[in-house]
């Protein structure tokens, strides 16, 4: 099943029940009864694949070891073969045939150890994956817990000054009074500001024309023009 | 778990935003959990709500229950929600139990300034949302 799907089954409250449980214990419990069981899984996978290692590795070094001697006893026939000790290069013929049955099966031993350890890691690796998956659903589902707690103490709260929670349109009505009237006050505040510094008068004078904003090139020609 | 919500407390304490408003913090503890009430200066209606889990902060606020939805608007309510989601700076719609809200979540590893940016967002967020809400709402 799905992430999204498990945290949906768990989490309650999706309907209007007030008494409802928000969060569906019993799914929390079996999640975590998951976590336990792949812990325990990928425990036990960790020690087989310690034992599994152990005895590959043993094998492996038998395996080598009955390699060098096939070729030796290989060698050896050869050369007594070139002596014409023919007897003794049956003899050792015989042995070498013993030897070779004796690697096959190691080498058969060797192989399905091999595949044990890919097996095994591969599980290690798969219940890690679960692990993580899901822990993180249950801290996401304990998170949405938290919040639900948390809303319905303040519907709680609000629910017990007033007859039901507060109407939205009604409260937003009298937030956006009232930050019109911060607005207002600001304003006023600035303005005020402004008259106590004179800068309302001298607005008023230069919009009338009376007083210049500033010196300008132009305006200090115009001077020097009707001086002269 | 409350370490991240000290971290909450912390990065409002001193905090002012560009227009001037603060925010109060209050701590509530119970047996199961612990949740601090923000409430911006102007908007003193609609509380901010902040949790936390090991990974996550959720800051939550709630606008509206179902009853106060005019009778058969829930659906063209749900769309305009969900219409609006990706929209909506750093907040998504969300509804729990009978009542509407609108949240926000970060990592716990987020830093102070990250945490005013969150909290300045979802209560810009408020008034917005309700706008928009209204339209589906029984007049008060």
């Amino acid at each position: 099943m799905g992430f999204l799907n498990n945290v949906f089954n768990t989490i309650k409250g999706y309907g209007n029940e007030a008494n409802d449980a928000f969060v569906d214990t019993q799914g929390i419990r079996i999640m975590e009864q998951e976590i336990r069981e792949a812990e325990a899984h990928q425990r036990k996978a960790n020690e087989s694949l310690t034992d599994v290692m152990a005895e590959q590795k043993g094998i492996a070094r038998k395996v080598n070891d009955l390699k060098a001697s096939v070729q030796e006893y290989a060698e050896a026939i050869g050369k007594l073969l070139d002596a014409g000790n023919e007897t003794l290069a049956m003899e050792t013929a015989e042995k070498l045939a013993e030897l070779e049955t004796n690697l096959d099966s190691n080498q058969a031993i060797l192989d399905s150890y091999n595949e044990q350890v890919k097996e095994l890691k591969a599980i290690i690796k798969d219940s890690a994956k679960q692990m993580a998956a899901l822990r993180r659903e249950v801290s996401i589902i304990k998170s949405t817990e938290a919040a639900q707690q948390a809303s319905a103490a303040t519907a709680a709260q609000f629910s017990g000054s007033n007859s039901s929670l507060r109407s939205a349109s009604a409260s937003m009505a009298r937030i956006k009074a009232k930050q019109q009237k911060r607005k207002d006050k600001m304003k006023s505040a600035r303005e005020l500001a402004k008259e106590a510094t004179g800068g309302d008068l001298n607005d008023k004078l230069a919009a009338a024309g009376v007083i210049g904003n500033q010196s300008s090139a132009s305006s200090i020609l115009d001077r020097y023009k009707k001086t002269n | 778990m409350n370490n991240s919500l000290d971290k909450v407390q912390a990065a409002l304490a001193d905090y002012i935003t560009e227009d001037g408003n603060r925010f109060s913090v209050t701590e509530t503890k119970n047996d199961t959990f612990t949740m601090l009430t923000i409430i911006r200066d102007d908007i003193e209606e609609f509380a901010i709500l902040a949790t936390a889990s090991d990974s996550q902060l959720l800051f939550n606020v709630a606008l509206f229950d179902k009853a106060q939805i005019i009778a058969g608007q829930s659906p063209a309510l749900h769309t305009m929600m969900l219409e609006l989601n990706m929209a909506m700076p750093l907040s998504s719609f969300a509804l729990t139990g009978a009542n509407y809200s609108i949240f926000g979540a970060m990592s716990t590893e987020s830093d102070a300034s990250q945490i005013q940016e969150e909290i300045l967002v979802l209560s810009e967020n408020i008034m917005d949302a309700l706008e928009v809400c209204q339209h589906f709402l029984i007049k008060a």
